[in-house]
């Protein structure tokens, strides 16, 4: 008796159809195998199978039986195979049809119940894509599919394989999940409450100015500047500054977040912007992804998102190296003798660093006792292309002391109005935002900080003066071809916050402030 | 062109005949000429320079009699700054090495060891092959750079640091030491400032530098006085940063500017040379 039904195999978050043959011989001696490349946890999910199925008060066939993974050249990883092989060897059994065009997915559990299993959301999506009309997934991870709109779907959340049993065998049908009809609209589109991190922030205007064009361009940020000058402050207020996630963006995080079973319990798309800050010390594996299977690192963790790295200069320098084709292309691609597995890591890199080994190099309250030599050694560390690689640089300084005195205090309040409070910010990079998105509308891009060299020659309009200043700053500062860009890049953000058309003088002139030196 | 000069050669430069330990061997490189010798300004200082110390020596340098010749260290800061200035306005150079001849030390400064060996400037060094550097050949490196000059000058220097050694030598040998006075919270001022308390002659032009070391040329002195002669442009920004340095933050609080019209202002005057920024703080230049 053979059986056929299907489920999936993820390579990276690309899903790809798997067929799960399960074969009962009449003859030959009682066995259970599983061929078609299957790994550690495919392997183990014989012994799962066998005692869920006793457990739930049906027998397992005492006769030959063989499960085929197809295509059998494809390495299948995960405990998800546990349900659409248990299922394949009941119908091969009792003999009872497998409903056409579904799809099976969950582990189980010696019990017979079905636990959560990570990857609901890319296969609903697969799913639904792929033109199946109904699929099986673990009653925990029904939050999961909450996301999708297609209606047409049927989705059985099931919770054991005795009820599904029953279900498949018509002896008791199961209860359909029963979606929303459209979503609650507090989810999407809401900031976070409060500033707290941004309002804390005194003083420092430069450094918040950097942040809101940040925010705005999803560009990179690097701060150098002495201990306590309110870096990692910075880098959390940031994350505080930045939009929800568009709804196509959410889909792209809630897949990476689903595979790697990281989905609050109850809610079914992220909309918060993922903050990652990951230790110096980290493996490559752990940020920038790897495994024998490829897993996906802090790099796509944080996509769409910030990734904050501390301490720039103590990360590992080949970490530091790998960070440039992401950061310019925005996804890693992995390869292994098994293939290659790509994942999205389209993420606004914001780092900090000390201007010396010390740290107090250019401290007012602290002498720096560095050689000059090491300076430059502690320097050297973030190569050229590293650095050429972030838009936005920016010297922190401690708020000096006495500045904290009342009579700055009000000073600072004054600078503060004429540029606006905190929600005006927000209000501004929205904003900005928007007018993005509907520049970039097809071309597959969201943001100024994305856009490729034709897309930057299409879209930008500069006034003469402004490309004459360019430059001027070109040849005195002595810019590489790729500053250039970021430069240019830069000056549209500011000149989007301010709902402008057209890149002027001053917009240029600030843009330029921010490329440091050489 | 390269070679050693020997004690008693007739090329041996006459000023550091005079000292109490004078080497007897040189190993040199580049253009010996006559007159290389005969006016040797020693400059010196820290070799985290702030960029006043920067414009400090471009300034006297500007005015500098082409007479002198240049004599300083290589090292980073104030001697490659003095070294650069001198290459740059057509005055001949020394550098004086603390390691053998063909060792380039610092190893950023390759260019700056070319264009000193081809550009007619010369590279001394009491060591030849290529022996590093040590702790001590500094200090020995610091007496044949006193003991060559006429004058030495102290642009900026922390407390304690190897610029104040090569003065301490320059006076055991009498001499001139001149100080170029800065501000006294500035931690590369402190050496100077500490020099002119105990006499060391304070310099506020490239004039008096000529005048001390006797080759005043009345005619050049009268009209141009040691006053600010270069940029009186009235911006109000670059007239605050000549006050005192700021961050842009503080120069946005002080001006009641904006952070964005400031930034773009701020990098206009960079480009034309007017501001300079150093970690963070603005000056003008």
């Amino acid at each position: 008796m053979l059986v056929k039904l299907d489920s999936v195999v993820f390579s990276g978050l690309e899903v790809k159809k798997v067929v799960v043959e399960v074969n009962i011989s009449l003859r030959g001696l009682p066995s259970f195998d599983i061929v078609g490349l299957g790994g550690r946890s495919v392997e183990e999910s014989r012994h799962r199978i066998k005692a869920a199925i006793q457990n739930s008060g049906l027998n397992f066939p005492d006769k030959k039986i063989t499960v085929n993974l197809a295509p059998a050249d494809i390495v299948k990883e995960g405990s998800f195979y546990d349900l659409p092989i248990c299922i394949g060897v009941l119908s091969a059994a009792f003999k009872f049809t497998i409903p056409e065009s579904s799809l099976f997915f969950g582990e189980l559990s010696l019990d017979g119940q079905v636990r959560y299993t990570r990857g609901v959301f890319p296969l609903t999506i697969y799913a639904s894509e792929n033109g199946y009309r109904r699929i099986f997934i673990p009653g925990e991870c029904v939050n999961e599919t909450e996301g999708i709109t297609d209606r047409s779907i049927e989705i059985y959340p099931v919770t054991d394989v005795r009820a599904l049993f029953r279900h498949l065998s018509h002896t008791k049908k199961m209860e359909l999940h029963q979606r929303p009809i459209s979503y609650p609209n507090s989810q999407v589109g809401n900031f976070q409450e409060g500033l707290t991190n941004f309002d804390s922030i005194v003083g420092q205007e430069q450094l918040k100015r950097a942040l809101v064009i940040c925010a705005a361009g999803g560009h990179n940020l690097i701060m150098t500047g002495p201990p306590g000058s309110g870096k990692s402050m910075a880098a959390k207020a940031l994350s505080e500054l930045l939009p929800p996630l568009l709804e196509k963006e959410s889909v792209e995080v809630t897949k990476i977040y689903s595979l790697i079973g990281r989905i609050p319990r109850g809610e079914f798309l992220i909309t918060k912007r993922p903050f990652r800050q990951p230790h110096h010390t980290s493996s490559y594996a752990g940020i920038i992804g790897g495994g024998n299977s490829p897993k996906p690192g802090e790099i796509t963790l944080a996509h769409r998102g910030v990734l904050f790295l501390d301490e720039l200069n103590e990360f590992n320098r080949n970490v530091l190296e790998a960070l440039r084709q992401p950061l310019e292309s925005g996804y890693v691609s992995l390869s292994r003798s098994g293939g290659t597995v790509t994942y999205p890591a389209g993420f606004i890199l914001v780092a900090a660093s000390n201007p010396c080994p010390c740290g107090f190099l250019g401290d007012l309250y602290h002498e720096c006792r560095c050689p000059v030599g090491k300076i430059e050694q502690y320097r050297r560390k973030l190569s050229g292309p590293i650095m050429d690689r972030i838009d936005l640089h920016v010297n922190v300084r401690p708020v000096e002391k006495e500045k904290l005195g009342a009579v700055f205090n009000k000073a600072f309040d004054k600078t503060r109005v004429n540029l606006g409070n905190s929600n005006l910010f927000r209000g501004q990079i929205v904003k900005a935002r928007e007018i993005q998105r509907l520049r970039f509308e097809g071309e597959g891009i969201f943001t100024n900080s994305e856009m490729d060299n034709a897309q930057i020659g299409k879209y930008l309009r500069m006034s003469p003066t402004a490309v004459s200043l360019l430059n001027t700053a070109m040849q005195r500062m002595n810019f590489s071809a790729r500053a250039y860009f970021k430069i240019v890049k830069i000056a549209r953000t500011i000149s989007d916050l301010e709902e402008k058309e057209e890149v002027t003088l001053d917009h240029m002139a600030e843009a330029i402030l921010y490329r440091p030196g050489t | 062109m390269h070679g050693i000069l020997k004690a008693g050669d007739s090329n041996y430069p006459s000023f550091l005949k005079l000292i109490p330990d004078p080497p007897k061997e040189l190993f040199w490189k580049g253009c010996l000429d006559g007159g290389l010798f005969e006016n040797c300004l020693a400059v010196v200082g820290s070799r985290k320079m702030s960029p006043y110390g920067e414009r400090v020596v471009e300034y006297f340098f500007s005015e500098l009699s082409p007479k002198i010749t240049i004599v300083s260290g290589f090292m980073y800061g104030v001697d490659a700054k003095a070294h650069k200035e001198a290459l740059k306005r057509g005055l001949k150079t020394i550098a004086v090495l603390p390691c053998g001849l063909d060792f380039v030390y610092p190893r950023e400064h390759v260019s700056l060891y070319r264009s000193i060996e081809d550009s007619g400037g010369l590279l001394i060094s009491e060591y030849g092959g290529s022996m590093g550097p040590r702790t001590w050949t500094y200090l020995r490196r610091n007496r044949i750079v006193a003991g060559l000059s006429k004058a030495l000058l102290v642009i900026e220097a922390s407390e304690k640091s190897g610029s104040l050694n090569t003065a301490e030598l320059a006076s055991l040998y009498n001499r001139d030491i001149l100080a170029v006075p800065g501000n006294i919270f500035s931690e590369v001022s402190k050496g100077c400032l500490q020099l002119i308390k105990k006499g060391a002659k304070s310099m506020t032009c490239g004039f008096e530098i000529n005048e001390i070391m006797g080759l005043t040329s009345i005619g050049l002195f009268s009209d141009k006085a040691c006053s600010e002669t270069e940029v009186s442009k009235t911006d109000s920004i670059v007239r605050t940063l000549r006050a005192f340095p700021l961050t842009l933050d503080d120069l946005s609080v002080f001006m009641s500017i904006p952070i964005p019209i400031l930034s773009s202002k701020i990098t206009q005057l960079c480009l034309d040379g007017l501001v300079v920024e150093d970690r963070g703080k603005f000056y003008a230049r």
